[in-house]
């Protein structure tokens, strides 16, 4: 568990709040990228749980989240409804591993496209990024304190880290 | 999607067929006692196993050829070790997170049941595969799940999964064995009998 309070945003769901009584968090990342996103004069965070770094030719988009073009504008957007300055917000970014060999896969090193994919949305919305964990070859989880912006990662077995 | 009875008999099958190549490969009779076969979408597929942090031990195969799949071998720590003590004896196994010996067994255990199993698949289908070289990886189940559903995210949403309770002498082993499938696969096996069934167990 990640703390009393913790809302876990699952594959391809974002959350924004201003409840200084939530943390959000994403946990068992592997090559999905969890967005964190904080102002800290408001108070309002949010995360995505992105799994894709494109919108695949043809789909439907029924899940927005899913997406890294569109997931991280409709994280920044929903957190402005929420009271935070596109200026203030600073991002994290944390996932992206490689946890099975590109080779096997359709979509090739998934980990690393979403972490650019990401970084790429995040810089056309002049959001700057705080902070990163991404990449390697484990798994990952993370949580966002909404009450103090504290992002904090882990791998399994080891203790939460601040970001 | 919704599981077909005759899905859901030859995903018990392919079991089945694992069991048997994991008794010869083991030198002692293992049976399947039960297979609960689970049609899901991909999303709901860590939800169904553990907490997604949990720590698993996990054997991957894709396939090539006239079924391409991923196959995803999951069980715990313990059943790993049991597995590893089944096939080496206690002797060779001192614990298997840090013993080569024990992580290349897992590897070819894994290798065997998973070839099998697409191998059963692909027979019910009427084609060959050519399985990939096993990947033993341990880590927490979401992690080593969403690579997957990634990939197959980009192609279609379902997969099947199986909770198999394997029993050897002195020894019963958990394992989940979970399959994605592209979307032709799926329909053909789903078409290759008649009737719905949410669920099965054998």
């Amino acid at each position: 568990m990640i703390a009393l309070g913790a809302v876990n945003i699952g594959l391809g769901e974002l959350v924004a709040s201003v409840d200084p009584g939530v943390t959000l968090g994403a946990l068992g990342l592997g090559s999905c990228i969890a967005v964190v996103v904080y102002d800290g004069r408001a108070r309002v965070g949010g995360l995505a749980h992105v799994v894709l770094p494109i919108v695949p030719p043809g789909h439907g988009v029924m899940v927005p989240g899913r997406f890294a073009p569109l997931a991280v504008p409709e994280l920044v957007r929903r957190a402005e409804e929420l009271g935070a300055s596109r200026k203030r917000l600073r991002a994290w970014l944390v996932g992206g591993a490689h946890v099975l060999p590109a080779a096997a896969l359709a979509v090739g090193d998934i980990g690393e496209r979403n972490a650019r994919a990401c970084r790429d949305a995040l810089r056309s919305l002049r959001v700057a990024v705080a902070g990163e964990a991404v990449g390697g070859a484990k798994g990952r989880s993370v949580r966002l304190a909404v009450a103090d912006g504290t992002v904090a990662w882990r791998t399994i077995g080891e203790d939460w880290r601040p970001l | 999607m919704e599981l077909s009875a005759a899905m859901a008999s030859a995903v018990a099958r392919a079991v089945e067929a694992s069991a048997r190549d994991l008794a010869s490969f083991a030198g002692t009779p293992i049976e399947v006692r039960q297979a609960a076969v689970l049609a899901l979408d991909v999303a709901e597929v860590p939800g169904r196993l553990d907490s997604v942090e949990s720590e698993y031990v996990g054997v991957y195969a894709g396939s090539r050829g006239g079924l391409p799949a991923h196959l995803l071998l999951l069980m715990t720590r313990g059943t790993a070790e049991r597995l590893c003590r089944l096939l080496l004896g206690d002797d060779l196994v001192r614990t298997w997170q840090e013993d080569d010996l024990a992580l290349s067994a897992i590897g070819e255990t894994g290798n065997i049941a998973v070839s099998a199993f697409l191998n059963a698949l692909a027979a019910e289908l009427g084609t060959t595969i050519t399985p990939t070289p096993p990947l033993v990886m341990v880590d927490m189940i979401g992690a080593m799940i969403d690579a997957l559903l990634a990939d197959m995210a980009l192609r279609q949403p379902s997969a099947l999964m199986v909770d198999a309770q394997l029993v050897a002498p002195e020894s019963v082993l958990d394992a989940s064995f979970v399959t994605l499938l592209d979307e032709g696969s799926l329909t053909a096996l789903a078409l290759s009998g008649s009737g719905p069934a949410r669920s099965s167990r054998a």
